[in-house]
């Protein structure tokens, strides 16, 4: 014998062997078949010795299958003679209806699937006495027979009332008649024997009566998958044959309800008869509690009285479906018409699309339930989800109208638009490059037998010229025109060009020399000269109060003196400041120099020298005034100073760098607010402004004098108008320290600065006034010229 | 951010300083006052600092280019000699002074003093550049103030001159007005710019 071959991995194994030496799978039976000894030598599958078990119980499911879908053919087509069949599709039919023959002569009425046949006694069964022997009988031509031999006999009125499906209105006459026939035979029969042999059994049904199912289920545990889904389609095609047989099960709930006890219900469960089935259903602690559910809901189809009690147990989702079906037993449903919900939407369309029933038609517009019945199938919609599964994998390969193909449909018109957007050469080099590939067949590993599953080098199959264009530019005589004009632009822009040359004397150094020249002849001779002709300006608001500011101090005061500009408005500053300074030292006050610009210490001490030296006195440094320094550190500075000015200052700027917060006059110091007066010295309106935000409000009511420049005026002027008044005085420019001279005309020796610079300053600044007044009537006088050479050559074009 | 923690130093200080001004918290007070003098010290460190780095400005310019590096070298040289006699002899005394009253005092004036030609020769050359009804306010306005600042040989026009005269009331009225609005912008520019530095959104001190 030659070596077995796997049916789960499809390795060769010793014969000898009964599992897998690979994958540990069974390679015989539990059950061992025992050979048919009704089955006629010349009916046998003439392949069956070169075939494994598995293979022929595979093939024997097959059969049955056709068995039990011919009907639903019979009616629409002939079968296939068997001079148009291949061969091993005309052996597989040969064996397939010597099974049946078989089955229809010897199997008897009452045969179920638990074994627990009852043998019908042969009278009672015409078609088994009327078949011929070995006379050769299409399925399909016996099931006409019989059906025919049915309704010849007359119904029974009390089978009819007695019937388990109460509403037969969806019911075929034939299938009402098998009922009623099979409550007569019900009524009627005696205990059944069990046939010596199984002779026109398959061979799975074979090794079901040889009284080891109970194996045979425990095994289906540890088979793969698709081996338990064969096996549940093998238990649905007995049953379907059973109820061909003239069953009393006429149903397909029924059957279906038998199909789930062959697999759930344990070995008692499956001995009982089927009747015991749907009244007794297993023990809820060795089925699943969802099978058991479903069990006891289709008992009910068969028997009402125990509806209730089971659907108790049951989820919501099964018992709505039991009631669904509860409330018309004797009704089969189309698949596609039952109630919502019972199926899902997806597995309906896929149904309906498999087997081509549009979605228009399958909502029932017009069609009888009898006919989508018979187009639908008994079982889908109320087999499990697998079972339905399995059911329309069967109907599909059985010949079920498919959906049309894809030549009966109009060709779609696309708009213009759409039609210039298809990429046709892509499209076209695509399939051109596809064509081989898909060619390909593989022919070994897991996709062998498969079509252009795996490309062979898309890429490079891919790989096209690319397209040329021409990169010449297309222009026209005008933009050619415009690109050479563009073109001598660009070019004449990089030509250098002679710089015209300027004449060595302009206007502008005329009239700059003539400026200079003015200015300083006139300032040259008042000040060689000495005239002091011009009268000083009069008593200005601002200097009366900074005089009388001074006036009131007290005797001796101790005065903070802040020399804040720059060297360049030392002329300015000094004419502005000596008198007020004068004056101060006329008082006997304590001056305090410091300076927030680095150039203020040397600034300071030459104001002072500039001043003893006007007046014939001599300031002693420390003991009459002293150079506190610099202050650095801007805002940040002055407000430190003004809190803390021992901190900041600490030393004087003398050759000792005396501490001289410790010597009176400052000894009595220790804020700003100390100081009986603060002037500040400055030509800028920035500094002037720090020290009017960070240091007067330190000061309280001491007073703060500003002394400024000319241009510092105009933007320190808002702080002395306010009310308060943030400046109590101020002293601007050399008008300023002019008008401060006049009102103390004992200070400085009688002549200072701002005196002695007066009448040049007069002088030149009528002098200015003078060259801007020429200046601008000759520029307005130029201006109309050009303006009346203009009109005029206007007028001449 | 690149640099918080420099960041969160510069606003907490800045946030101390600030609540001294409104609580007068001794605390506070204290804290800000020592803050203040810090950055005074620092203001001080970073002047010489300043200094250092011109001297070596100069310095690199005078080694990589001799002979365009004269100036560089007046520098350097005056800023040593500033340096040696205020050193030896005192800031205040009489040579550092002799040297910035002779030296620096007579330069930057005469620089001043150019600004008189220059400005004279800008406002007579003005209405030929641009001649339109504000150049002609702007020369009039400059021209009354000059008239009015000082008197033509002591001969004081009754309308120009005086607190009720001409150039009393253009300096007062639209000067100060002008002044006074500046003023507010300084203001209100100082405060953005102190609240956008308190909450890090400018950072001066870099990062």
């Amino acid at each position: 014998m030659a070596e077995v071959r796997c049916p789960m991995c499809g390795k060769p194994n010793p014969p000898e062997v009964d599992t897998c030496q690979f994958c540990q799978a069974r390679l015989k039976p539990l059950v061992a078949p025992e050979p048919s000894e009704s089955t006629p030598p010349d009916q046998a599958p003439a392949a069956d010795d070169s075939m494994s078990d598995w293979l022929s119980s595979l093939r024997d499911s097959g059969a049955q299958e056709d068995i039990e879908h011919e009907p639903v053919e019979d009616n629409q087509s002939l079968p296939m003679s068997g001079s148009d069949m291949p061969d091993w599709l005309d052996s597989l039919r040969g064996s397939s209806e010597a099974g049946v023959s078989a089955f229809l002569a010897e199997s008897t009425p009452e045969g179920s699937l638990t074994g627990e046949k009852t043998s019908g006694a042969e009278g009672e069964w015409p078609l088994a006495a009327e078949l011929p022997d070995q006379e050769y009988v299409p399925e399909w031509l016996a099931k006409v027979e019989l059906e025919q031999k049915l309704l010849d006999e007359p119904a029974s009125p009390e089978a009819a009332e007695e019937g388990i499906a109460g509403g037969p209105e969806g019911e075929p006459e034939w299938l009402l008649k098998v009922r009623s026939k099979r409550e007569e035979d019900i009524a009627d029969s005696a205990p059944l024997e069990i046939p010596p042999a199984d002779a026109g059994l398959p061979e799975w049904l074979a090794q079901s009566n040889a009284g080891e199912p109970l194996e045979s289920e425990a095994s289906s545990n540890n088979v793969s998958g698709w081996l338990t889904k064969l096996r549940r389609g093998q238990a649905l095609d007995e049953t379907v044959q059973e109820a061909d047989a003239g069953e009393e099960v006429a149903a397909p709930e029924v059957s279906v309800e038998e199909t789930v006890h062959i697999e759930a219900a344990p070995v008692e469960a499956a001995e009982e008869t089927t009747t015991a089935h749907a009244e007794e259903p297993a023990p809820e602690g060795e089925i699943p509690d969802w099978l058991a559910g479903l069990v006891a809901g289709k008992a009910v189809v068969s028997a009402q009285e125990n509806i209730e009690t089971d659907a108790e147990g049951l989820p919501d989702w099964l018992a709505d479906l039991d009631k669904s079906s509860s409330q018309e037993p004797g009704v089969i449903v189309p698949f596609g018409e039952e109630e919502p919900g019972l199926t899902f939407d997806w597995l309906q369309e896929q149904v309906r699309a498999d087997q081509g029933i549009p979605i228009s038609a399958a909502a029932g517009a017009g069609e009888p339930e009898e006919l989508e019945a018979e187009k639908v199938g008994p079982f889908v919609g109320d087999l499990s989800d697998f079972l339905e599964e399995e059911y329309l994998t069967a109907s599909e390969t059985e010949g079920v109208p498919t959906a049309q193909s894809g030549e009966d449909l109009a060709p779609a018109e696309l708009p213009n638009w759409l039609e210039a957007m298809r990429p046709l050469g892509a499209a076209a080099l695509g399939a051109a490059a596809m064509g081989d590939v898909e060619a390909q067949i593989e022919s070994s590993g897991p996709l062998a037998g498969l079509r252009g599953v795996v490309p062979a080098e898309p890429d490079i199959a891919r790989l096209m010229k690319p397209a040329t264009y021409t990169i010449r530019l297309q222009v026209s005589d005008t933009q050619q025109a415009n690109a050479t004009k563009l073109e001598g632009l660009v070019k004449a822009e990089g030509v250098t060009r002679p710089v015209p040359g300027r004449p060595a004397i302009t206007s502008q150094h005329v009239w700059r020399a003539i400026i200079f020249a003015v200015l300083i002849g006139v300032i040259f001779w008042k000040a060689f000269t000495g005239s002091q002709d011009i009268p000083l300006p009069a008593l200005l608001p601002e200097v009366l109060d900074t005089s009388a500011i001074i006036d009131g101090l007290p005797a001796n005061p101790v005065v903070l003196l802040a020399v804040d500009y720059e060297p360049g408005y030392a002329g300015e500053m000094e004419a502005t400041s000596s008198a007020l300074i004068d004056h101060l030292i006329l008082k006997g006050a304590y001056l305090a120099l410091v300076s927030t610009t680095p150039n203020g210490v040397a600034l300071g001490e030459d104001l002072l020298q500039n001043i003893g030296t006007l007046n014939g006195f001599q300031y002693q440094e420390i003991s009459q005034y002293a150079n506190l320094g610099y202050i650095s550190g801007g805002s940040s500075g002055l407000l430190g100073f003004a809190e803390a000015p021992r901190q900041i200052t600490p030393y004087a700027l003398d050759v000792n760098s005396t501490y001289v917060w410790g010597q009176a006059p400052l000894q009595r110091v220790q804020t700003i607010s100390d100081f009986d007066l603060v002037a500040v010295l400055t030509e800028d309106a920035d500094k002037a402004r720090a020290w009017i935000e960070q240091v007067q409000p330190k000061m309280e009511s001491k007073p703060l004098v500003m002394v400024l420049s000319a241009q510092a005026e105009p933007m320190v002027r808002p702080y002395y108008q306010g009310n308060p008044k943030l400046v109590a005085g101020m002293v601007a420019g050399l008008v300023g320290g002019g008008s401060y001279e006049s009102a103390h005309p004992n200070l400085l020796g009688g002549i200072g600065p701002a005196r002695r610079y007066w009448d040049a300053f007069s002088l030149s600044m009528l002098v200015v006034l003078v060259l801007i007044a020429v200046g601008i009537v000759v520029d307005l006088s130029i201006s109309a010229v050009k303006n009346r050479k203009g009109e005029e050559g206007g007028k001449a074009k | 951010m690149k640099a918080p923690v420099s960041t969160a130093i510069a606003i907490g200080v800045g946030l101390v300083v600030l609540l001294g001004y409104f609580i007068p918290i001794p605390l506070l007070t204290n804290l800000r006052g020592i803050l203040v003098g810090w950055a005074v010290i620092l203001a001080a460190v970073a002047l010489f600092v300043g200094v250092a780095n011109l001297f070596l400005v100069h310095w690199r310019k005078i080694s990589r280019a001799p002979t365009g590096g004269v100036y560089s070298l007046v520098l350097i040289i005056s800023l040593g000699a500033t340096l040696v006699v205020g050193g030896l002899f005192g800031a205040a005394s009489y040579w550092p002074v002799w040297i910035f009253k002779n030296i620096q005092m007579p330069v930057e004036t005469s620089l001043i003093a150019l600004l008189a030609v220059v400005l004279t020769y800008a406002a007579a050359r003005l209405l030929r550049r641009r001649l339109n009804v504000f150049t002609i306010v702007f020369l009039a306005t400059a021209l009354i103030v000059l008239l009015g600042t000082a008197p033509i040989f002591g001969i004081e026009v009754p309308f120009l001159y005086g607190e009720t005269g001409l150039r009393s009331l253009l300096t007062q009225i639209p000067a100060v007005a002008g002044a006074r609005g500046i003023l507010l912008g300084v203001a209100l520019g100082a405060i953005a710019t102190g609240l956008r530095v308190l909450m890090g959104v400018d950072r001066p001190y870099g990062g």
